[in-house]
């Protein structure tokens, strides 16, 4: 049976909890990668997830039922990583040093892995991972959620055309474009390595 | 096919989306174009580097941070189902219906009296309702409206 056939069938709420729930877990690795290379830290990769994944459990009942589910939460969590970017882009944080932080009486206290202060984790790290996601954070996030998509997530340019909501020539341009600014970033480093190897 | 539109196609043809007789005249470019190979030969080191990265280990619930957010949610006060929220604001609109009232019946009441003063003393000057009016001499019907109440 078929995702599209299955969330036609689960017609009552359990039953569409269930699925939604299994489908979140068969895609679950991809869409931390997914989240992840696009914020380019965890915390904020978790937080969009947390968030992009809220909002599809709310609107889950206007799953399209002919369209993929990751393509569907790629969207969501594309159009909610567009927005934040903007909204920071325009209103700068700005944080006052003299007043103290004032907490809620109803604020929980969560802990959160360290991914920052760890050393071994650090060491542990690949080194191409890292070059990588600072050349991807070099560039635009429309270009970056297109080359992210193409390459890393391994979808077709009619895919990410559907994703992006875009047509498939900009698709084209984008990855294109996106690959060359990567290549001014990644190519001495890779020429590197490849001569240390060689 | 020119050099400048194979150099346009290279990620199309790395990521093989281009029809048959397109890929057939890329490659006869390749083969005759080193500049163009170079560049193909470096955006494909470049996608087979993406490919390879490794994958950032999953250390995070999505199921488990997708209900701490549903409850996060219903915690989080509404203001517009809150009953404080609704009762204080029919109580400011009480309140200045009340201070408009009270404010025009303050200046009413100022003006009827001494309008209700102004037509008496036009009628009947100086002379009550209960009074015996006597007209000694012969007035017109003018004259008798003004003195008679």
């Amino acid at each position: 049976m078929t995702v599209a056939q299955s969330v036609a069938r689960a017609k009552p709420i359990s039953d569409q909890i269930a699925l939604f729930e299994s489908m979140v877990l068969t895609h679950e690795k991809a869409l931390y990668q997914f989240a992840y290379r696009l914020c380019g830290n965890h915390h904020e990769a978790q937080d969009l997830l947390q968030e992009g994944l809220y909002r599809a459990y709310k609107s889950f009942a206007k799953f399209e039922t002919g369209t993929a589910f990751d393509r569907w939460l790629y969207q969501i969590i594309h159009n909610l990583y567009i927005d934040h970017y903007r909204k920071r882009k325009r209103r700068p944080s700005v944080t006052s040093i003299d007043e103290p932080i004032q907490h809620l009486e109803t604020e929980k206290t969560v802990e959160i892995a360290d991914w920052t202060l760890n050393p071994e984790n650090q060491a542990m790290r690949s080194e191409l991972g890292d070059q990588i996601q600072r050349g991807l954070e070099e560039l635009s996030p429309e270009y970056r959620t297109a080359v992210i998509l193409c390459d890393i997530q391994g979808l077709s340019y009619e895919e990410i055309s559907q994703v992006l909501n875009c047509s498939i020539g900009t698709v084209r341009s984008r990855i294109h474009r996106g690959r060359k600014m990567l290549r001014r970033l990644l190519l001495p480093y890779i020429q590197e390595k490849g001569a240390a190897q060689g | 096919m020119n050099c400048l539109t194979v150099r346009n196609l290279i990620s199309a043809y790395i990521d093989c989306e281009l029809d048959p007789e397109q890929k057939r005249e890329f490659r006869n470019h390749l083969f005759h174009c080193p500049e163009c190979n170079e560049e193909y030969e470096q955006l494909m080191s470049i996608k087979n580097c993406l490919e390879n990265s490794c994958q950032e280990p999953v250390d995070f619930n999505l199921l488990e941070a997708l209900y701490a957010r549903i409850e996060e949610e219903k915690l989080a006060i509404n203001p517009q189902t809150d009953g404080f929220y609704w009762g204080s604001r029919i109580l400011m609109t009480a309140a200045c219906l009340t201070a408009f009232f009270l404010t025009t019946f303050m200046l009413f009441p100022m003006k009827q009296k001494s309008t209700a003063q102004t037509n008496l003393s036009f009628s009947s000057p100086g002379i009550m309702m209960d009074q015996n009016i006597t007209i000694d001499q012969p007035v017109n019907v003018y004259q008798a409206s003004w003195v008679l109440p």
